[in-house]
């Protein structure tokens, strides 16, 4: 009896300390992530030290740091990093901004606010090789899009067959994809906003912009957090958009406008089937993204 | 103020429609190039011309079995819900509630794994699949995917803002630390659960690459690989894609507009609150 | 407390890596494709990697279900990629876990630099030991296959490039014979350019551009000659069009390739190749069009597209795998393939393509001097480098000179 009780109350206390639920909690997804993930990962990683041709795989030769030393020398490396710096600084903050905006639009009390939902929420689950097709449709010279633009000073022109456009037209694919995304985790998070914060706000007399900055902002902080990294990394990632723009040509088209650090990686690790200069790539990649996500960390998630 | 009130009703109504269209308009196009045939890809014909030549292709072919893809669809995507629906919110809530040594090596672990295109360690979990003798089944589709480093990130950052005082009432109750996530964090979720299902849903309903990789048996093939293997060999058949994009979109567009009913206004934890 | 922990997380972990551990090793038998068979005799699986339509599916389908009466000791199964992006995707794994394709068919496009790195088996002493005959084939595809001495492919077709004009336009121009040189081309697309409509398309693709360039005796020579007179006299022919404004490229447009701005009737005039037909027939039934060998820069000269049936060089049993490649290139299957457009590579099927095909027949005697693409080793390399420079000047408002362009990318490719 007296151990029966003691095995349970250690049992108990096991289940209430934070060492052993965190571990036990996060283990399954350990167990996952180091068996489909890391152990891969590490694959890939050893092969950067690599010269390897996957038709044989196990003739690779061990080069030390040579793919890496070629990369950094390589000036159109630059150029793709800066392209995927140019998407994330002109994408991820509208994309942010657009969300929580449309975010709020439809989570007011109106009618037909399940469909708005819904349509902003299509262009996200629409297969990105299809939303691509209709823009390359929409963004031709003479079509009345592009007409549009000329108001804002644009040439009327195919804007991904432009060098001075391309970019562009991938970011704005890139923000509009985005959206529905954003929107909806922002929508979730606005359901958590306690309510009696607006009625006493209101009681106060503050304005709707004022519990916007008081009371919306700060509580939906550790999410923008979220969708602004989020966008970060899908940002850097963007690959099918810029796949079906050059499908007929060279990845990166027009003339390597829209090269970024993945195409540069696919281009060299998959295209050229040089899988070490390739993993390498991504492993550089990899550092770029993770010391910005760092920064936006520090910036915009002081609690974790 | 009662005419202010009408005018901010109908300028917000206003800037919806506006903006609905624009984001409409890109998939009402494709559901319009579906109906065309390959003549007035390209150009807008009027609506005499629409056939449904391209959607009954893809069920009256013999080599595309579109009844048994959904099938296949529908299991993989319910199986990596189901996986995605245990395993990211336990990590999720021991990362954001729970004080454990190697707290911030797990998370940036999360965060890190997110960042390798997908297609650099595609190679070594095809030998993995391979090897488990996976090739060709829903295990090697589902197995690798039961977590994912996405949600379990975004669970995490909803899970912060939960008040600590929750948890701690539920253990004056008589709970655990443990019991106080599956009896009152987990229900409380409830709508960052389902955006997470939804966004599951969406992104291994319209997975590509690794189904089409891992996948060779067209009886095996997912909605989305089997309608992308109705390609023409020299050419593109635009409309016959699009037929397939609307295929695909339809079911994931029909969750979607079940489960954001869920999304209401209102209804929060403030109830609870400290 | 925190102390007494350490060790259940401690076993945790070990458990994990246990786990993962025993999940990775444990299949690691049991795996090897060993052939099953009902009837006892021994029977070697062979399997042939394919992408394509459905009809081509069908006739590889029905080709593998009669190879018994031929070769009895072969099962042949048919592997369908969803498409060639698709395919080498997955190679790597499949060539890593040992569940490649035994053969797969390719085009000679681009082949050199899967031939170099060691991904295709020489056949040489194959066709030895199997006794096939590699004498059915026409001259021209068969040198193709041949790299350095050794034949690596089965030729399955052999199509040289066309020259495609609307006939329409032609006509309404008031032009008389077809061009059979650039500089007739060049006047007619003059003539041919209105308001909403280009001379000639002129896509920024390497297949195109090679064209041009062989037309004028030249050719990349495997890398060797790029930066050769010839072809800097092709490339500023090209140029040539695209200043006078006769000339314009797909993307410009907002199509994807050449075939599109010929069916809607954008352009008058264009290079490419016999999957016009069966293009056209769905994308513009009623557009008239008439086929010319590729014009003359200076000399006869074009490409010549060779589908090959190439054995793996991981195959498991590469004699039957060249077998069951070779009943691929039988008269049956050959006369399918025909029918959908594709000339044969069989001497004595080369008459009926032409019969069955008779908007092709011009083109007949460039089979004769079309030749291999000849792309450098590094052939995707060569031709992104290439279309980037090419898109710099036309799409990208550079002012590069051919010689300055070709120089170029001839430093890379020594």
């Amino acid at each position: 009896m007296t151990t029966n009780s003691n095995k349970q109350s250690r049992l108990r206390s096991i289940a209430d300390s934070d060492m052993a639920v965190g571990w036990l909690f996060t283990l399954p997804f350990l167990v996952l992530w180091a068996w489909w993930f890391f152990y891969p990962f590490i694959q890939s990683f050893i092969r950067s030290f690599q010269d390897a041709n996957f038709a044989a795989l196990d003739e690779a030769k061990f080069i030390g740091l040579q793919n890496y030393i070629t990369i950094l020398h390589d000036p159109q490396f630059y150029r793709a990093v800066l392209h995927s710096l140019q998407i994330v600084v002109i994408a991820v903050p509208i994309q942010t901004v657009l969300g929580l905006l449309v975010a709020m639009l439809v989570n007011q009390k109106i009618k037909g606010k399940g469909i708005f939902r819904t349509i902003f929420f299509i262009p996200y689950i629409t297969s990105q090789i299809a939303v691509t097709t209709v823009f390359m449709m929409l963004f031709k010279q003479g079509t009345f899009v592009t007409e549009f633009f000329t108001l804002f000073g644009f040439a009327d022109t195919t804007w991904f067959a432009d060098t001075r456009y391309a970019l562009l037209f991938v970011s704005l694919l890139f923000i509009f994809q985005q959206i529905g995304f954003s929107m909806i985790v922002y929508l979730s998070a606005l359901q958590e906003v306690p309510k009696d914060l607006y009625e006493a706000g209101q009681m106060d007399g503050a304005s709707k912009w004022a519990q916007f900055r008081f009371i919306t902002i700060p509580y939906v902080k550790p999410i923008t957090f979220f969708v602004v990294s989020v966008a970060t990394i899908l940002g850097f990632q963007i690959y099918d958009q810029i796949a079906a723009i050059s499908r007929y040509g060279a990845l990166g088209s027009p003339a390597g406008a829209t090269s970024t650090v993945v195409t540069y990686f696919y281009q060299n690790g998959i295209r050229y089937m040089n899988i070490g200069y390739g993993s390498a790539a991504v492993v550089l990649f990899f550092f770029i993204i993770m010391i910005i996500t760092f920064l936006q960390k520090k910036l915009l998630d002081e609690k974790g | 103020m009662e005419t202010k009130k009408r005018l901010g009703f109908v300028s917000n109504y206003l800037l919806l429609i506006i903006l609905g269209s624009l984001f409409a308009l890109p998939f009402l196009y494709t559901i319009y190039t579906s109906f065309v045939t390959m003549q007035d890809v390209n150009k807008l014909s009027g609506f005499s011309n629409l056939t449904f030549q391209n959607y009954k292709l893809f069920f009256t072919n013999d080599a595309y079995n579109v009844p048994q893809w959904l099938i296949n669809t529908v299991i993989m995507t319910a199986l990596v819900i189901l996986g995605n629906l245990i395993i990211n919110p336990m990590a999720a809530f021991a990362l954001a509630k729970l004080d454990f040594r190697g707290k911030k090596i797990v998370f940036w672990i999360v965060l890190g794994s997110m960042m390798v295109p997908y297609h650099m360690i595609l190679i070594p979990v095809y030998v993995n699949v391979a090897q488990l003798g996976w090739l060709n089944s829903f295990a090697g589709l589902t197995v690798p995917f039961l977590y994912q480093s996405l949600y379990i990130f975004m669970l995490r950052q909803f899970f912060v803002t939960v008040p600590g005082e929750f948890i701690e009432a539920a253990r004056l109750d008589g709970l655990t630390k443990m019991g106080a996530f599956w009896r009152i964090v987990y229900p409380l979720a409830k709508s960052s659960l389902i955006t997470m299902s939804i966004l599951a849903f969406a992104g291994t309903w319209n997975s590509y690459l690794i189904p089409s990789t891992l996948v060779s048996d067209p009886e095996r093939y997912v909605l989305v690989v089997g309608l992308n293997s109705v390609k023409d060999a020299f050419f593109e058949n635009t409309p016959l894609i699009m037929a397939g994009v609307v295929l695909t979109t339809l079911p994931i567009l029909i969750f979607f507009f079940i489960f954001q009913k869920q999304y209401i206004e209102g209804i929060s934890s403030s109830g609870v609150k400290g | 407390m925190r102390k007494k922990l350490k060790l259940p997380a401690t076993l945790m972990i070990i458990f994990a890596l246990i786990l993962v551990l025993a999940a990775c090793g444990s299949k690691n038998e049991g795996d090897n494709q060993t052939a099953p068979n009902g009837d006892g005799d021994k029977k070697t699986t062979v399997t042939m990697g394919f992408w394509g339509t459905a009809q081509d599916l069908k006739t590889y389908q029905d080709a593998a279900n009669s190879i018994s009466a031929e070769y009895p000791n072969i099962e042949l199964k048919i592997k369908q990629y969803p498409s060639s992006d698709q395919f080498w995707n997955a190679l790597p794994g499949e060539i890593a876990a040992k569940v490649a394709p035994d053969f797969i068919k390719i085009s000679n496009e681009g082949a050199l630099e899967y031939i170099n790195k060691g991904l295709f088996a020489p056949l040489d002493e194959l066709v030895k030991t199997t006794g096939v005959d590699m004498g059915k084939f026409n001259k021209a595809a068969s040198d193709i296959w041949k790299v350095d001495g050794k034949v690596y492919g089965v030729p399955n077709s052999s199509s040289p490039a066309m020259f495609f004009i609307n006939e329409d336009m032609w006509k309404k121009a008031g032009l008389g014979a077809y061009p059979t040189t650039w500089d007739e081309v060049q006047v007619a697309a003059k003539k041919l350019t209105t308001k909403d409509v280009y001379g000639i398309t002129i896509n920024l693709d390497p297949y195109h551009i090679t064209n041009y360039a062989k037309s004028f005796g030249g050719g990349w020579g495997n890398g060797k000659t790029i930066n050769t007179p010839e072809n800097v006299k092709a490339l500023q022919t090209i140029f040539d069009m695209y200043d006078e404004g006769v000339a314009v490229t797909p993307k410009s447009l907002g199509f994807g390739w050449d075939g599109e701005v010929f069916s809607n009737g954008k352009s008058a005039m264009t290079t490419g190749g016999h999957w016009y037909k069966s293009f056209l027939k769905d994308a513009a039934p009623n557009l008239k069009y008439a086929v010319v060998p590729v014009p003359k820069g200076t000399v006869n000269g074009s490409t010549l597209i060779s589908d090959a049936y190439v054995v793996l060089d991981d195959a498991k049993n590469k004699e039957a795998a060249l077998q069951a490649a070779y009943f691929m290139t039988n008269e049956k299957v050959q006369m399918d393939f025909l029918k959908l457009g594709n000339n044969s590579s069989l001497t004595s099927l080369s008459d009926k393509y032409f019969e069955s095909n008779p908007e092709f027949k011009a083109v007949q005697p460039a089979i004769d001097y079309s030749t291999d693409f000849g792309y450098p080793e590094e052939s995707k390399k060569f031709k992104d480098e290439l279309v980037n420079n090419l898109e710099n000047n036309i799409l990208g408002g550079m002012k590069k000179s051919p010689q300055e362009i070709l120089d170029g990318i001839q430093a890379q490719f020594k």
